[in-house]
């Protein structure tokens, strides 16, 4: 991949990601029961809105880590990565970005479980 | 200084800079909100006619979560700064810290409802709150540990600042884990508005930033001033601080499990608190000394003292480069750095610096000057000219102030004339200061490298000081229009059935303005052409639209007898026409400044920043004007 392609937003991929998902499993989840008007109302259909956003939400986070995986060069240097060197430079940000979608794959699955074990508004 | 390079201090403060953009803004937003009900009785807080207070708890909060990581992040940054300097060596795990740094940011923005378990939303809404405080304990230990890494793997000198890190440490961990516990909502139900959280709060921003500020404030001052605070008063200071700290709020948390409420000035006896809290007075009392022993230490006359040895902590980073006491330039030149800690790695780092080796090492034509770089590798782009020294910024903000201050105490008029006199203030200052045609195109900035002096749009530093500026604002817009969308929630008739304004007024509003967000970037085109009578036709119809669009947005509310004190719904619809107006108005103000720039020969086919800043503003204000169309005019159709 040629360098002119490296941008710093990459970064934030992964935690960006986290926050759409966050976002639209509160809205779903906070609108649903504000609409429902019944607190032992069913929340099968938003359990399984966020099981499918879940599951694109996490394939989201896991392609921009093997992105950043790529980037970083497969590990096949060990950090500090502090040279002064554009190589070492692309190694980092690809390193910083995979832990962050590492970070993402966690917070992101952590968001979805209060879906696996609620099941009303209650 | 490549991206890999830089001082984690800066990355924690990108990382709270893009957090303050998008935390402050829902605040803005609320204070609108509660100043309209303050002011004119509008109803949006009272539920009586169709408000609900846990909408101020939601603006808030969206605002107040993030706002301890904003003053968590800078404090523990100088930590950052810090420990490698009294460790000898460089940071056990700078990628995982910016991991922390930027996962922190992140994250912090989904732990809002975490401060409102009690108010009686639905376990599933607490669920994700509770999952995302947990997973914020990731980034904020992650950080930790490198500290500790760090301090394990050097050879640790206890100084003043390194001790009262070591205590930062120690007591923000307790705070953190305490903030463990009360992020589950069943054990939060139990601790909520009791001393339990007096004293997690407290161990948090007590540890996390208090501590921090003061290690940063003993590690700082030679930087400041030219000389060291007292190293024998600093330990005295740090001992005194830390067990007053320890024995004021420990036993909070044992106040708060025995049922102790938060916000009571007194209680009766016997309720088991009273040696506890007799025991947190005398900790306030042992706190309160040591802190005024800091204080003695930095106010007592230091003029018979020498100045500090230069680099006085034999630290790596880049700021010691700093002359004791400080040049009245700062920095002779503006160096190439090749590593984390170029004091340390680069050799003769310091004399090439000071003898003016670098860039930008004279300033021939006396103006104050600074580099623009690339992102990633920080290569020279730009030789930026920045506004000098002047009382006009200060002026003007303290007119702004007055405009808030003068309106509290209802005396408008005086808010009127200080509006004004600020709006003056800020076009003076742009005016005479900003988007300057330079004498010459290029300039040589050393290192035999040429730098173009000029540039607009998406390359220059004011056209993104406005995109990130509209980001805040359409962060604030955005708030309003969840309020509008969070009474649909909790209301069955909101909007009711056949509301007014109806579709007519606000579609022709939109047309005109939109019309004038077309003509705006024409104008720039047109300028860009060289054709300048083009750019100020267009920029003089486009604010005559702009005005008559504005005022159709409110022209539809006012004929349809929307009464905003009477309802909720009146009330959030005026709120939005009114900040789209209100938009369309500062949307005309930049348009005739654009034509007068023009008149002036400031803005020309060339020299165009103040147009492409202006076209910016405008395709925002086209985005407002669609979205609040679609909310008051489509939405009602749809609900």
């Amino acid at each position: 991949m040629p360098a002119s392609r490296d941008s710093l937003w990459f970064l934030i991929a992964g935690p960006t990601v986290w926050a759409t998902h966050f976002l639209l499993c509160y809205v779903v989840g906070a609108v649903y029961c504000a609409k429902a008007g019944d607190i032992d109302a069913n929340l099968g259909a938003v359990r399984l809105t966020v099981a499918i956003i879940t599951v694109i939400a996490l394939g989201l986070i896991v392609h921009a880590g093997l992105h950043a995986f790529r980037n970083w060069g497969f590990g096949a240097e060990d950090p500090p990565h502090d040279d002064d060197t554009r190589s070492d430079r692309r190694r980092f940000l690809g390193y910083a970005t995979m832990l962050l979608c590492g970070l993402s794959f966690v917070a992101t699955f952590y968001v979805a479980l209060p879906a696996l074990i609620i099941t009303s508004c209650r | 200084m490549r991206i890999n390079l830089m001082p984690l201090y800066a990355w924690y403060l990108l990382v709270v800079a893009a957090m303050i953009l998008f935390a402050f803004p829902p605040l803005i937003a609320g204070d609108i909100l509660f100043e309209m009900e303050r002011l004119l009785d509008w109803p949006f807080f009272d539920p009586a006619r169709g408000g609900d207070p846990v909408l101020w708890q939601h603006l808030f909060w969206i605002f107040g979560h993030p706002e301890v990581y904003i003053i968590f992040l800078p404090a523990i940054a100088l930590v950052a700064m810090i420990v490698p300097t009294f460790a000898r060596r460089p940071m056990v795990g700078y990628s995982w810290i910016v991991l922390a740094a930027v996962g922190t940011g992140f994250l912090s923005f989904g732990l809002w409802v975490h401060h409102m378990f009690t108010t009686g939303l639905p376990a599933i809404s607490l669920g994700f709150f509770s999952a995302a405080s947990e997973a914020v304990a990731i980034p904020t230990g992650v950080q930790l540990f490198c500290f500790l890494a760090t301090l394990l793997a050097g050879r640790v000198i206890y100084t003043t600042p390194m001790l009262f890190v070591t205590g930062t440490l120690a007591i923000f961990v307790i705070g953190g884990l305490t903030g463990v516990m009360v992020a589950l909502a069943p054990f939060d139900w139990q601790a909520h508005d009791s001393y339990f959280i007096v004293a997690h709060l407290h161990y948090v921003l007590i540890g996390g930033a208090l501590f921090p500020i003061l290690a940063g404030a003993y590690y700082f001052f030679p930087f400041v001033t030219g000389r060291k605070l007292s190293d024998k008063l600093g330990k005295l200071a740090f001992w005194t601080m830390f067990a007053g700290f320890n024995v004021a709020f420990f036993p909070m948390h044992f106040t708060g499990l025995l049922g102790m409420p938060r916000r009571v000035f007194t209680y009766p006896s016997g309720l088991g608190w009273d040696w506890l809290n007799l025991m947190s007075t005398v900790g306030a009392f042992i706190f309160a000394a040591g802190f005024l022993v800091v204080v003695f230490d930095v106010l007592r006359p230091k003029r018979k003292q020498a100045y500090a040895a230069r680099n006085p902590w034999n630290a790596g980073t880049l700021e010691w480069l700093t002359e004791m006491p400080g040049a009245d330039w700062g920095v002779r030149s503006i160096p190439i750095v090749e590593s984390r800690y170029p004091l340390w790695d680069q050799p003769d780092f310091v004399k090439n610096v000071d003898e003016g080796r670098f860039y930008l090492p004279d300033a021939e034509e006396g103006k104050r000057e600074t580099l623009v770089t690339s992102v990633l590798d920080a290569t020279p782009i730009q030789c930026l000219r920045v506004p000098g020294n002047t009382f006009i910024t200060m002026a003007a903000a303290f007119l702004t102030g007055g405009v808030f201050i003068f309106t509290t105490y209802h005396w408008y008029l005086a808010a009127l004339v200080s509006g004004v006199f600020a709006l003056g203030a800020i076009i003076m200052w742009l005016w005479n200061g900003t988007a300057m045609v330079p004498e010459k195109n290029e300039k040589d900035v050393g290192l035999g490298l040429n730098l173009p002096l000029y540039m607009s749009g998406p390359k220059s530093v004011g056209w993104w000081a406005m995109f990130i500026t509209m980001i805040g604002d359409m962060t604030a817009f955005a708030s309003l229009v969840f309020a509008y969308f969070f009474y649909w929630t909790i209301h069955d008739n909101f909007p009711p059935p056949d509301a007014a304004p109806g579709v007519m007024w606000p579609l022709v509003a939109s047309a005109l303005l939109i019309a004038a967000w077309a003509l705006t970037q024409m104008a720039r085109r047109w300028n860009r052409a060289g054709n300048d009578h083009a750019l100020r036709l267009a920029l003089i119809a486009g604010a005559l639209l702009s005005a008559a669009g504005g005022a159709a947005f409110i022209w539809g509310p006012w004929t349809s007898n929307m009464i905003a004190a009477a309802h909720v719904y009146p009330a959030t619809v005026w709120v939005l026409v009114i900040w789209t107006a209100s938009h369309a108005a500062l949307g005309i103000i930049m348009q005739l400044y654009c034509v007068a720039r023009s008149l002036a020969g400031k803005l020309t086919a060339e020299y165009d920043i103040d147009i492409w800043n202006v076209s910016l503003y405008w395709h925002f204000m086209a985005i407002t004007t669609v979205v609040t169309f679609a909310v008051i005019a489509l939405f009602p159709l749809a609900a």
